[in-house]
């Protein structure tokens, strides 16, 4: 029988379709704990669609949300910010990234970087990633110099 | 009269000879039955299941060169196991040469978790985690000792070669119903690489493994019931009509969120790819690809479309008549493997391994999942589901169990530690023309 509470059907890939989108009408735009609670699911290892999860946290203003969980003394805001950026790429995302490159956490780095390649190529993220190509981190310049060199 | 025998495996009546040895190899075959090695017909045919219970019997194939009246004494000198259940596995054609070869293959994970250093650290912890695991089970790292137990057996494996070794020798005892009990020597390879930058070496490493080891097992992705992979899958990257790249991605959920907004998504990838110049390219890596089925068991999902679109735009199939695996096990003096394929609904690999040389049901044994595989429930402690369901396999495995009780145990390893746990997820494929205990 599904779980009534759509934050503890998500832990159930087969209830995603039901409980991402009931979520995503309950919550406020750009909660972050509904946010966390989509982003966590998406994490899980599984073959169904995850489309339910990205409809949702669109939904729940997970674009816009970036720039402020960016901002926070957090750790986990800015993963889940980088993830974000990860999982709903877009040009606006790129100035935010250019931070969280080289934020002191190893895996908001990490995945800010992995976000990075993904965003659209604009001439904005060409200069971004031409900057840092150059960057004095030798392992960040060389990501960048993969990317530059992908097109 | 010495019926002549071969060490390759007969059709299932290929052998008749005088009355008399008709009736000499009935009563063999009832001794058999006796030792709960033979529940065939007792018709005095000597066929693959006669020959099969004969060489679990002897522990191997020391019964070859001897008379039909010297393997009945030996028989009636046997005593008779107690009864169990299940099936055995071939444990026969496993020790016979005294050594059980095992590797453990962890496929490349990416993209899950909370992002990439997440995957990273989980793929990192997992060799960690089978190291531990195999300590607890008596092994040690021993790449030399490896190296000179395998090539006892005629396995040559290069200083270089990719994994770390653990060996336990004299692991256990066999003692076969009429042969000699000898000691044990346990070899196991496990491989890793969660940079994903040595898939090739990896993948050629499972393969050899699958030929001619006694054990292949691999725990990782299932790409959509494709087969086991040992790097990344694949880049898309989208292209503007003057064929400049405009965006990468690396999750193909990502890939048909966008794709939806120009309508259904797969149609637009195929008209995109097509296009001239095209508008969407696949960058295939393919060096770690164990592609073992060839049809798309999942043709409703973009991303099972996508996996198989790239595979066949990039790589080749190892199954089937004249492909790889099978050309492999031709080459190969083991006639029986058991393999398990620890991924997310490897059932679908069954029909294209079993039309597979070497990979028969009477040549193989197979673990194979029935549903999609979680990570570990706690990750934050040292233990990996994955690894846990490995060690139970591997001890029952020396404990000489059946297939039936291996599979349950690693099931309820996973009850333990898999996160979302929904029910075993394993079943043994192969095990019917196994003598029963």
């Amino acid at each position: 029988m599904p779980d009534s509470d759509p934050v503890s059907a998500l832990a159930d890939p087969d209830q995603w379709s039901w409980a991402a989108p009931a979520l995503a009408s309950i919550a406020q735009r750009g909660d972050r704990d509904a946010l966390a609670a989509l982003v966590a699911a998406y994490g899980q290892r599984t073959e169904a669609s995850r489309q339910p999860l990205l409809d949702a946290i669109e939904s729940l203003n997970g674009v816009p949300a970036v720039v402020e969980l960016a901002r926070s003394k957090e750790a986990g805001d800015r993963r889940l910010a980088a993830r974000l950026t990860h999982l709903l790429p877009a040009s606006a995302h790129v100035p935010v990234l250019e931070q969280l490159v080289t934020d002191p956490d190893r895996e908001v780095a990490a995945e800010a970087r992995a976000a990075l390649r993904t965003q659209p190529r604009d001439a904005h993220w060409r200069e971004v990633v031409r900057h840092l190509a150059q960057s004095g981190d030798a392992e960040l310049a060389t990501e960048a110099q993969a990317w530059q060199r992908e097109g | 009269m010495l019926l002549q025998r071969q060490a390759v495996e007969l059709s299932e009546v290929t052998v008749t000879g005088e009355a008399t040895d008709r009736e000499e190899m009935k009563a063999i075959q009832r001794e058999l039955r006796r030792l709960r090695l033979y529940s065939k017909g007792i018709d005095g045919i000597e066929g693959f299941f006669t020959d099969q219970g004969l060489t679990e019997a002897f522990g191997g194939d020391d019964w070859f060169p001897l008379s039909n009246a010297e393997i009945l004494t030996r028989l009636q000198a046997a005593e008779r196991p107690r009864a169990g259940s299940g099936h055995q596995l071939r444990y026969a054609e496993l020790f016979k040469d005294g050594v059980l070869d095992v590797t453990y293959g962890f496929g490349y994970l990416e993209g899950e978790l909370e992002g990439r250093q997440a995957m990273v650290d989980y793929s990192k912890s997992l060799p960690v985690a089978a190291a531990t695991a195999l300590a607890g089970l008596g092994f040690s790292e021993d790449a030399a000792g490896a190296r000179e137990i395998l090539g006892r057996v005629g396995r040559s494996i290069e200083p270089d070669a990719i994994g770390a070794f653990y060996v336990k020798r004299a692991a256990f005892t066999y003692a076969p119903a009429a042969g000699t009990p000898r000691d044990i020597d346990v070899v196991v390879r496990v491989i890793s690489d969660a940079a994903g930058d040595r898939g090739r070496e990896s993948l050629d490493a499972f393969v050899d493994a699958m030929a001619n080891g006694d054990v292949a097992y691999y725990s990782g992705h299932g790409r959509f019931g494709s087969g086991p992979d040992f790097d990344q899958d694949y880049v898309v990257k989208f292209l503007d009509d003057a064929g400049n790249v405009v965006q990468v991605f690396d999750d193909e959920d990502v890939v048909e969120k966008i794709l939806r907004r120009e309508g259904d998504p797969w149609a637009v990838f195929q008209r995109r790819v097509s296009k001239s110049p095209p508008t969407i390219i696949v960058e295939v890596t393919d060096a770690g690809n164990l592609w073992l089925n060839a049809k798309n068991a999942h043709p409703a999902e973009f991303g099972a479309k996508l996996m198989y679109w790239a595979l066949e735009h990039g790589a080749h199939v190892a199954s089937g008549s004249g492909g790889r695996l099978e050309q492999a096990t031709a080459a190969s003096s083991h006639r029986y493997r058991v393999l398990v394929f620890d991924g997310c609904r490897s059932q679908d690999y069954d029909r294209s391994l079993r039309n597979t040389g070497g990979f028969g049901t009477r040549e193989a044994d197979i673990i194979e999942t029935t549903r999609t595989i979680g990570f570990t429930r706690e990750i934050s402690k040292p233990e990996r589901v994955e690894v846990q369901a490995f060690k139970a396999f591997l001890s029952d495995l020396m404990d000489q169990d059946s297939g039936e009780r291996i599979a349950k145990d690693m099931g309820a390893q996973m009850k333990e530690f898999e996160a979302q746990y929904k029910g075993d997820p394993y079943m043994f494929s192969g095990l019917g023309d196994n003598p029963l205990r």
